[in-house]
């Protein structure tokens, strides 16, 4: 008799899940969502951002309240105010170009239909401006800057999240960043630019390859050319003024000495150093960090490429470049 | 020898089997709890994109062919590098007809009819689109899938790496509610692609290549002799191939993709028996070759193996069961006592249960779809289904290894909403 009672016993305990998984089964559960619209936009904070506050504006402003997701109140600033030291509000710049040269804190977005200019010691949650934002030194950005003629950050910036530019962006040295976007970037001094020669050398598919290399060194011959896509499980090391015409993948390191000049383009699972006066045509990748010296060029003028690494970017003196830069952890400028 | 002694080293060897599948399924479980996770190339935005060809097999997809077309004419990808070849394989209804009014509406879309229905079947009718294509990447679709405006981009990007020769994008069914069987698909299709086929990227392994939401570079396949039409899981065939010659597949979790599981048990039972025959025939095939390939790491050489064997192992366990009811009636069921007993039941169940189960509930607390982890003990129902369905398939497999007949290619059945 007990073990009959025992075996009904274990048999209900058994049966306790699948009647709460039938009885769960009866029930419609809700597709994982797939968003269809979507697609990689790295001005998306900017644009969106424009289209609420547009929106916001076409309807009636009543007591400066403007209704972008929520209601929201709005502070409209103008040339020479005695600015305050806190906003806690939504900035609308509409008349002139504005210079804020009092260090003031922006707590809220701020847009505008023309330039901005902030002296030093400012910090911005976030910015638009139709055309140019200038933001001096020492200041931080909470979220993100946009501008659709050209961002110029100086030194010694927190840039949060991200800095965009429809057309050109300079950041100047010891500045902190997360992602980076412009079809024009410039790292450092300004006027020593020059335009990468532009190579009309397609990046993308070269069937040949060679396999498990460590080192590219021909040091006897100046602009020797290496003609092949590598891919190799060890680190590898390009030596000084050598030309790749292909693509390059490393299991491990990849360092690049000077005046290398790649056309394709770079993956790595270790990181990435890349030597002084280096052009690379391509988008480069690394799961680890990526270290850029001086005088580098990445990419070409009318194309985009990327710079992306899972770890850490450090971007030399005078570093240009046609695109996208992110860095998952942090990115600085020397 | 004796009979029971036989039974008894068997139950040992399939005890070991489990015990490395258990601690497979969980470490991947783990890894995608605590590991560090492995980005794809999401970030990367990039105005050269390679040329691509979209190759869509259709055998009768009158219901659904519009759809994916109208859905691939969506996407954000240069026109000028895109063909889409939807391939008619000599259809019966109206797909052909659907075809010809898009092919004059777009320049983009170029069919491909087949017409000989004796060479009926996708490994065929993917390399005569091969031959027409003008790509150098091939993307594949089935013709009830559904995808979003990223799709192609998100993974053409991959071909950017000279080591990647496929890309795979996730699975997500779109008729889980239809009924309990679309409901565990559902559940078993998180695990899978969520779990285990990101973890296996994480950890540098063997990601594989599915076969649709997915591409890989034409001449890889074409140099190797294309698709092998005596094989029927022809995806992972490629995974293997491109493994044994020295290429990576990579798998995109973000490309994410709707498609319809099968809502009756018996086109679920003809698909999951024609994958364990595919899947064991390559077994076969690539046992040795990836044992002795040059090219792969000894991580992605033992996954290899795990992956190769993963369609004989519910043939193994049954077996085992067999062998278990057997020694239960000679009376000599005692071969472990005390503790061991307990660890022998642990993992005997192990593979049936627990590990999937660890990877499924892992899935769906990633993808924040908490309540369907009620359903859970009801995947018992699909573990013995699917043992009996493969193990016919891996009886067909050893058929075919045998005699080397054709094999005749059997679509899984659609299903209009």
């Amino acid at each position: 008799m007990i073990i009959f009672f025992i075996s009904f016993i274990f048999f209900i305990l058994m049966l306790i899940p699948f009647a709460f998984a039938y009885k769960n089964s009866l029930k419609e559960f809700a597709t994982l969502d797939i968003n269809f619209e979507n697609v990689r936009d790295p001005r998306y904070f900017a644009k969106s951002f424009k289209n609420k506050f547009e929106n916001g504006l076409n309807n009636n402003l009543e007591n400066n309240i403007i209704k972008l997701s929520k209601k929201e109140k709005l502070a409209i600033l103008s040339e020479n105010m005695n600015y305050k030291k806190n906003y806690y509000e939504l900035i609308y710049i509409d008349s002139n170009d504005l210079i804020v040269n009092k260090p003031s804190n922006f707590y809220k977005e701020i847009y505008s239909n023309n330039s901005i200019y902030f002296t030093k010691e400012h910090i911005i949650r976030a910015a638009y401006s139709e055309k140019s934002i200038t933001l001096n030194q020492d200041s931080r950005v909470i979220r993100w800057l946009d501008a659709k003629n050209k961002v110029i950050i100086g030194n010694n910036c927190f840039l949060g999240t991200s800095i965009s530019s429809e057309n050109f962006l300079t950041i100047g040295n010891s500045c902190i960043f997360k992602r980076l976007y412009a079809p024009k970037i410039i790292i450092g001094k300004t006027n020593d630019y020059k335009s990468p020669s532009n190579l009309k050398i397609s990046p993308m598919i070269f069937k040949s390859i060679k396999r498990n290399i460590k080192i590219i060194n021909d040091q006897n011959t100046k602009g020797y050319t290496f003609e092949s896509s590598i891919m190799t499980k060890h680190s590898l090391t390009i030596s000084s003024n050598i030309i790749i015409k292909g693509s390059i993948k490393t299991e491990k390191d990849l360092i690049i000495k000077s005046n290398v000049l790649i056309h394709g383009n770079i993956f790595a699972d270790g990181n990435i150093i890349i030597g002084n006066n280096c052009k690379i045509l391509g988008t480069i990748f690394s799961y680890n960090s990526i270290t850029i010296r001086d005088f580098v060029q990445i990419g070409q003028q009318g194309k985009i490429k990327s710079i992306v690494a899972e770890e850490n970017i450090t971007l030399g003196y005078n570093f240009t470049m046609h695109g996208f830069i992110s860095a998952n952890k942090i990115g600085k400028t020397i | 020898m004796d009979l029971v002694l036989i039974l008894k080293a068997y139950i040992i060897f399939s005890i070991i089997v489990i015990f490395l599948y258990t601690i497979r399924h969980l470490i991947f479980t783990y890894n995608r709890l605590y590991g560090r996770q492995k980005i794809y190339y999401n970030d990367l935005i990039d105005s050269d994109f390679p040329d691509i060809s979209v190759l869509i097999p259709m055998f009768n997809e009158e219901n659904v062919a519009s759809d994916i077309l109208d859905n691939l004419l969506k996407c954000k990808y240069n026109r000028a590098k895109i063909e889409i070849i939807p391939i008619d394989d000599f259809s019966t209804d109206n797909t052909k007809e659907i075809l010809e009014k898009y092919e004059k509406k777009y320049s983009i879309i170029k069919p491909l009819y087949r017409t000989s229905k004796k060479d009926r079947g996708k490994p065929k009718a993917l390399n005569e689109a091969m031959e027409k294509a003008s790509g150098e990447i091939i993307i594949v679709f089935d013709a009830d899938y559904k995808p979003t405006k990223k799709m192609l981009q998100r993974l053409a990007i991959a071909f950017k790496n000279p080591s990647i020769g496929a890309v795979m994008g996730r699975v997500i069914p779109d008729n889980s509610n239809t009924n309990l069987l679309t409901k565990l698909i559902d559940l078993e299709r998180t695990g899978g692609y969520q779990v285990d086929q990101q973890a296996r990227y994480n950890l540098k392994l063997m990601p594989q290549y599915g076969g649709t939401v997915g591409g890989y570079r034409k001449n890889l396949i074409i140099d190797s002799g294309g698709f092998n039409p005596k094989i029927l899981a022809e995806d992972t065939e490629i995974t293997f191939r491109l493994y044994t010659q020295g290429y990576k597949v990579i798998y995109a979790n973000d490309a994410e993709c709707y498609e319809q599981s099968p809502e009756t048990w018996k086109s679920r039972g003809i698909q999951v028996s024609r994958w364990s025959r595919g899947h064991n025939n390559i077994m076969f095939r690539y046992f040795l070759k990836v044992i002795f390939s040059k090219y792969m790491s000894f991580l992605e050489k033992l996954d290899g193996i795990f992956l190769l064997c993963i369609y004989s192992v519910p043939l193994i366990i049954s077996l085992a069961i067999t062998s278990s009811i057997l020694l239960l009636y000679f009376g000599e069921m005692s071969i472990f006592t005390g503790w061991w007993q307990l660890i022998f039941i642990g993992i005997y169940s192990g593979f049936g249960n627990f590990a999937p189960f660890y990877e499924i509930a892992n899935g769906l607390i990633i993808d924040g779809r908490t309540k369907e982890l009620f359903l859970l003990p009801l995947l018992i129902i699909n573990f013995f289904f699917y043992i009996f369905y493969i193990s016919i398939g891996f009886f067909k497999s050893i058929k075919d290894l045998i005699f080397s007949k054709n094999i005749r290619w059997h679509k899984t059945q659609r299903f209009k909403h």
